[in-house]
């Protein structure tokens, strides 16, 4: 789990003015949410739920009343859009927002006073603990957000592991007058974990919301894994949503000690989870470079032989192979330790390997899940952390508990070969190209190149072809390990390439906005201080396309045939955003990380 | 580690540190603006240069009136500077017409305004053509421009339900025959001189512009849902009829505008071929995306013609409470197929000259148009099933490059 509140911020309340008599409060709600069969039924199906404890009410409320909040809701909130690397959503303001939701003041909101009233009652909060099993809950500690859906919304998986949170609970408020279909998205999903802190790339269940259905889980440390679906018609998808805490002081069932000890099983939760990284594939690792190999960067040249230009010559675009131009971009690098670099292959090899991805994409269904990744093809994981295709030139392996401790354990570990796997694909593929480039990069005629760009020496490296299919693929914000530099000689910093190579994106309209996600973002984690940064910050909320965000270091739109170089040092944290269901065609690219030494002459000052 | 070296996150840190100071002394004047220009504009050509700021400005959100403003100071300044206004070619007058009426688009709520602007507009291009006797091709389509624009700016936007012709103002009808027959002079110049470059996208705005305005008095008096599932197609109310003494009246229930349109489109469709003719033809020839704009506007129309006969078609032959009737709205059921049917069929032609291999959208309009065609004949005929099956092979392709967006319209075509 990232090391944030995936979660929106929710307003918390005082307590709750308890003028309702129990009578009020049972009406609030449909009538068979009292009936004890209805109750023993439903704790039996949460029992026997999969992937984990979770259970659905459909018609929890009092039809009139939840039509009533929703119409309050629509009128008199105003909702903001909120985006970050994990979730796009629009927001009831918060307390700090006058023009937004004060739970304080509900005098405006009356219908949704009653339900919160409703929600947090003695009454309910028995039924829930009845049906869930979950022990008692807190009637005090009120925490409810409402937030909607629109086209492009989206929330990445996670577990809901925060602080004291018991149970976690979505009522839906579509409109109540058509039925929301399956195909406009914004579906709940849940996620079952291949160990505890790791879910499966795919998704087990799905709940297709309607109005006036409620959704609940427990929430549970490493296991409760969902995401919201991307909504991709034009259609609003309201909700409120919110949770349960354990009991307060004062409160039956409150036990001394458990609140602290619950939010520390979650703190703890949260650290495992970020230190568990043998499930993380592809993994960051980078390959050293032998030292014969070595050699023929550290010798001084200025010129390319005839041979290498021969060679560099079938993939770059001529004029990068240009004295003056190599100069300038090297100029620009050392000044800003980013040089973006357009047509970056030859018009020939730029044409052919267009046609052949925007073919994939026109001809073929992009994988709808893990299964239907056919090598050389991986998928990412896991989906908490990142999601996308990709061809790292290593053999495979299968995605379950004994097949990844096998392959990081037990199994031959064998380095990358792209000329094999080049092999493997029908030589008139979009693989066989991409592979091609790929053992190009790995040439030594190119990292020859790379170093009169950069002014480096390259120690390691590793190269991946990506893919991000819209409507699944994404990277959330992550930095690189503190301690890059593995010996004097190098640099505390990684060289990293990013060949974008989007087809779609010959058309700019398709991308430039940002809408579509699909974007390499690059922030500065507390201002560049890398040294001791607050757990409790959350790094990743930006202002997509804010000028005056200067905590937004670089970002990058989905282009075609663009090479992006940049040194990036451990106070960066970069994501790929979300691609949106709705984008043109997929992020196609080939990422690269060097570990990286001075050149000759600007040894250590 | 070496100062060069310093990566991005570190690199930015120290500039920022660096740049701060200055930026607080030199506070960026507000009400100053930079507009930036293609680079192949000659810094020595002024004319060139009002023309690039004004395509500038047309490919910009045309939100900035400071920018329209500035366009029009510089129109006054070379038209100060030039003697002789007749030696300043026809399109320097069209952008200085074309921007003042721009204005109006920035003070719709004062109609005084509203209405100094076009006078001030139509002024301005007539002088214009007083230098070209014959007429300038330019200038025609601009006051076309012009008066089209100006209909549902300062006159529809002053009326109610209640509104009645007033005996001193020309009738609404008049101002659009007007806007028209000067489009028409245009037209028939660029015959005479073999010019065909201006059917461009930007005059094809002017037949879009009188597309909205027939629609926008068609459905005049209808209530705008506001709120949320705007998009939803269920919610088909009638606009409120018009009293023969409403100044829309006329316009709304005459079929010769939207006549006209398709006349003219089609004539402008001719048009653009004539002038790619002159070029040579390449897959991604800039007039290609033009064309299929045109093409699939006139095929939606002829879509939309095909709503009539098609729905007398549909409910003789499979509503029940119709049995005993033979026609309506004057047409029998075969009739009604057979007009129905053509005119889908021209549509079809003309989506299928709008396909984009880029767009899956524009491969889905053939589709669905299929499936509208299928409808048309006899229940479980060859014909319908030749017709469904195409729509679904398309509807399969777009479904996979989009991820299933059109996976609604399938599953109705499979249903049914």
């Amino acid at each position: 789990m990232s090391k944030r509140a995936a979660e929106p911020t929710s307003g918390e309340s005082k307590r709750l003015n308890d003028s309702f008599t129990k009578e009020d409060i049972a009406s609030f709600f449909g009538p068979q949410v009292w009936s004890s069969e209805f109750q023993s039924k439903l704790q039996n199906d949460i029992k026997t739920s999969q992937p984990f404890r979770w259970g659905t009410i459909p018609e929890l409320m009092d039809d009139t009343l939840l039509r009533q909040v929703r119409k309050e809701v629509l009128s008199e909130i105003a909702f903001t859009k909120k985006e970050t690397d994990i979730y796009k959503v629009f927001q009831s303001g918060d307390l700090a927002n006058l023009s937004g939701l004060d739970w304080d003041d509900l005098s405006r909101l009356p219908s949704l006073y009653k339900l919160r009233a409703a929600i947090y009652s003695e009454q309910f909060r028995d039924v829930v603990s009845t049906i869930t099993g979950c022990g008692k809950l807190s009637g005090v500690k009120t925490d409810m957000s409402i937030n909607t859906y629109t086209k492009g919304c989206h929330l990445l998986t996670h577990d809901d592991v925060i602080g004291s949170r018991r149970v976690s609970f979505i009522l839906y408020l579509p409109d109540p007058d058509r039925s929301w279909k399956a195909l406009y998205g914004g579906a709940l999903r849940l996620f079952p974990a291949i160990v505890p802190n790791v879910p499966k790339t795919d998704y087990e269940c799905k709940l297709v919301p309607q109005f006036n259905q409620i959704a609940l889980f427990t929430v549970q440390p490493g296991l409760s894994f969902h995401d919201v679906e991307e909504v991709r018609a034009d259609k609003q998808r309201l909700s409120i949503q919110g949770w349960f805490h354990i009991p307060q002081p004062g409160e039956e069932g409150f036990i001394p000690g458990e609140q602290e000890e619950t939010e520390a099983r979650s703190t703890l939760q949260q650290l495992q989870s970020k230190e568990l990284q043998e499930y993380d594939f592809p993994k960051p690792f980078r390959t050293d470079i032998p030292s014969e190999e070595l050699k023929a960067y550290e010798r001084e040249f200025s010129e390319f032989s005839q041979d290498e230009l021969e060679y560099l010559g079938t993939y770059l675009n001529p004029s990068l192979l240009q004295k003056n131009n190599i100069d300038q971009m090297n100029k620009l690098f050392l000044d800003d330790s980013v040089v973006e670099i357009r047509e970056f292959l030859n018009d020939e090899y730029a044409t052919i390997l267009r046609e052949l991805a925007r073919n994939t994409e026109l001809d073929t269904k992009a994988p709808a899940n893990s299964l239907e990744i056919e090598l050389p093809w991986k998928c990412a994981m896991p989906p908490h952390k990142q999601r996308f295709m990709y061809i790292d030139g290593k053999a495979g392996f299968e995605y379950t508990e004994n097949g990844i401790k096998n392959y990081n354990n037990v199994g031959a570990q064998e380095g990358p070969n792209f000329g094999l796997v080049a092999g493997t694909v029908a030589p008139e593929s979009v693989e066989h190209k991409l592979i091609g480039l790929a053992s190009f990069i790995r040439s030594i005629a190119f990292k020859k190149w790379l170093k009169l760009i950069t002014s480096l020496i390259l120690t390691s490296e590793q190269v991946l072809v990506r893919r991000f299919r819209p409507g699944q693929d994404f990277i959330l914000a992550t930095t690189t390990d503190k301690q890059l530099a593995r010996n004097e000689d190098e640099l505390n910093v990684l060289l990293e390439a990013t060949l974008n190579l989007t087809p779609s994106a010959t058309n700019p309209k398709n991308w430039e906005s940002g809408e579509f996600g699909g974007y390499e973002l690059c922030m500065a984690l507390n201002g560049g201080n890398d040294e001791d940064f607050e757990e409790d910050d959350d790094p990743a909320i930006y202002k997509a396309n804010d000028p005056n965000d200067d905590s937004v270091l670089f970002t990058s739109q989905c282009k075609w045939n663009s090479l992006t170089l940049m040194l990036r040092d451990p106070s960066v944290l970069k994501f790929v955003k979300y691609v949106s269901v709705n984008a043109k065609g997929s992020r196609w690219d080939i990422s690269c990380q060097w570990n990286v030494k001075g050149g000759d002459d600007d040894d250590d000052e | 580690m070496a100062k060069r070296h310093l990566g991005l996150g570190k690199a930015a840190k120290a500039k920022k540190q660096k740049t701060e100071p200055d930026a607080e002394a030199q506070p960026q004047a507000s009400n100053e603006l930079t507009v930036e220009l293609s680079e192949e504009i000659d810094a020595n050509d002024e004319l060139g240069q009002l023309k690039g700021l004004w395509n500038t400005y047309c490919n910009s959100e045309k939100d900035n009136e400071l920018v329209v403003n500035g366009i029009i100071h510089e129109c006054d300044r070379l038209l100060r500077n030039e003697k002789e206004s007749s030696k300043l070619p026809d399109y320097f007058h069209s952008i200085y017409a074309n921007s003042l009426a721009e204005l109006a688009n920035f003070h719709t709520t004062d109609n005084t305004k509203v209405k100094e602007f076009f006078d001030a507009a139509l002024e301005r291009v007539d002088l214009g053509l007083s230098h070209y006797e014959a007429g300038s091709i330019d200038l025609l389509f601009t006051k076309s421009r012009i008066l089209i624009k100006r209909i549902p700016l300062q006159h529809i936007s002053q009326l109610t339900l209640e509104s009645k012709i007033a005996k001193e103002k020309p009738s609404l009808g008049q101002l659009l025959d007007e806007a028209l027959q000067s489009y028409e002079l245009a037209e028939k110049r660029a015959d005479e001189l073999k010019q065909y470059e201006l059917f461009n996208q930007d005059n094809l705005e002017i037949l879009e512009a009188l597309d909205d305005v027939l629609d926008m008095v068609d459905n005049f008096g209808k209530e705008q849902l506001e709120g949320e599932d705007e998009d939803d197609e269920d919610e088909d109310d009638d606009a409120p009829e018009l009293s023969e003494s409403h100044p829309l009246y006329s316009i709304q229930n005459t079929d010769k505008y939207n006549q006209w349109w398709r006349d003219h489109i089609l004539k402008f469709l001719e048009n653009v071929d004539l002038a790619s003719s002159n070029k040579a033809v390449q897959e991604d020839h800039a007039l290609h995306p033009l064309r299929r704009e045109i093409c699939k506007r006139i095929g939606q129309s002829y879509l939309q013609e095909s709503e009539i006969p098609s729905g007398v078609f549909t409910t003789l032959t499979y509503e029940d409470e119709y049995q005993d009737e033979t026609e309506l709205e004057g047409l029998t059921r075969e009739q009604a197929q057979k007009i129905a049917q053509e005119l889908i069929q021209t549509a079809i032609k003309y989506l299928e000259e709008a396909q984009d291999k880029e767009d899956p959208e524009s491969w889905v309009h053939v589709a669905e148009a299929l499936i509208s065609l299928g409808n048309l004949y006899e229940l479980d005929s060859d014909e319908q099933e030749a017709s469904y099956k195409k729509a679904e092979a398309i509807l399969n392709k777009a479904n996979n490059v989009t991820n299933g967006q059109y996976e609604e319209v399938l599953e109705n075509l499979l249903q049914s």
